[in-house]
């Protein structure tokens, strides 16, 4: 499965109706809460085999589904 | 041995390595919320092997959160304040859920669980008690409001608002008030947090509640809406029920270790 639908998988079971790809302000916005944030981020961590560190967790990298990979991708 | 964290220096290496694959938490914190912690004297941390407990210190407790690896034990703990610990999970976090047992072992007593439940947008209100009505109060209001917050709430898990905190709200139209009740509320996605709803005992079962949450739709333009609620509560549980809420899958428990208070 291509990183976009795991993560895709992740996010639309975290937070369902959310329409994540047509969104650029997730946490901006306050479309994810942190109860989500924590859900998310963990899965992320589990499914992508990636370790994140506090200063990763930016609104700027989880405003988007792009901004996520992007993350996920610096950090493999 | 617990430390008080005087600077995000002394911090950011404690946190380092915990957040990887298989860390179970009951929060992330961002770096802004630790430096508004740091710079209020109230976070203190406990490193061990296998994770991080980190404690806020509120007025007469304190808060945990903690990082902790999967497979790891918590090392012996000892407080010299009532400490809260609340964890909420959905049904699919089972190792969250598991991690549970070691707090209990650990002498974490559990107070009550929470469920979370919403409601729709749009959905169309019930029809109100005539005479009854709430207004959205004043910043005036605070000492009577706060009384009522202190009178009809936990102090420990009650999750209520520091005065400040009760204030900014007063002034940013987030409570609804009506004689001897309160309805406190929050942003939530896509709508609002319903955070306090609360009537004073001589003037219960009057309608003033549900006077209360007719002011609250009409204020928030009936958007949707989300509600934490004590499972150990079947008078909140049915009112929310009876207004359109529904759970949705989020359940929380919170424990309390430490000195009473």
């Amino acid at each position: 499965m291509e990183n976009r639908e795991k993560l895709m998988e992740i996010l639309t079971e975290a937070c369902p109706g959310v329409n994540f790809e047509g969104e650029t302000a997730l946490i901006d916005d306050g479309i994810l809460e942190s109860l989500d944030i924590v859900a998310i981020v963990t899965e992320i961590m589990d499914v992508f085999g990636v370790e994140l560190n506090v200063d990763d967790l930016l609104p700027e990298n989880f405003n988007s589904v792009d901004a996520m990979l992007e993350l996920i991708e610096s950090r493999k | 041995m617990t430390a008080q964290i005087k600077d995000y220096a002394q911090l950011s290496p404690l946190l380092a390595g915990e957040l990887k694959p298989g860390v179970l938490t009951n929060t992330l914190l961002k770096k802004e919320d630790y430096l508004r912690e740091i710079a209020a004297g109230s976070l203190f941390a406990e490193k061990f092997p296998g994770g991080l407990l980190l404690l806020r210190r509120r007025e007469g407790y304190q808060r945990l959160n903690f990082y902790l690896q999967r497979g790891a034990s918590l090392p012996p703990l000892s407080f010299s304040l009532p400490t809260v610990l609340e964890i909420a999970s959905r049904p699919r976090d089972q190792a969250l859920r598991d991690s549970e047992a070691l707090w209990e072992q650990a002498g974490f007593r559990p107070l009550f669980s929470r469920q979370r439940m919403a409601r729709p947008e749009g959905l169309p209100p019930l029809p109100g008690r005539e005479g009854l009505s709430a207004h959205v109060a004043a910043e005036e209001e605070l000492p009577a409001l706060e009384r009522l917050l202190q009178e009809c709430f936990d102090p420990l898990a009650g999750c209520l608002p520091t005065r400040e905190e009760l204030r900014e709200d007063l002034q940013n139209g987030n409570v609804i008030s009506l004689p001897g009740g309160i309805l406190h509320m929050g942003k939530a996605p896509g709508g609002t947090e319903l955070r306090h709803l609360a009537v004073t005992p001589s003037l219960r079962r009057q309608g003033a509640a549900q006077a209360l949450f007719a002011a609250y739709l009409l204020h928030t333009e009936n958007r949707a809406s989300r509600v934490w609620v004590r499972t150990d509560n079947p008078p909140a549980l049915g009112f929310y029920e009876k207004n359109g809420y529904t759970c949705d899958g989020w359940t929380s428990r919170v424990y309390t270790a430490g000195k009473e208070m």
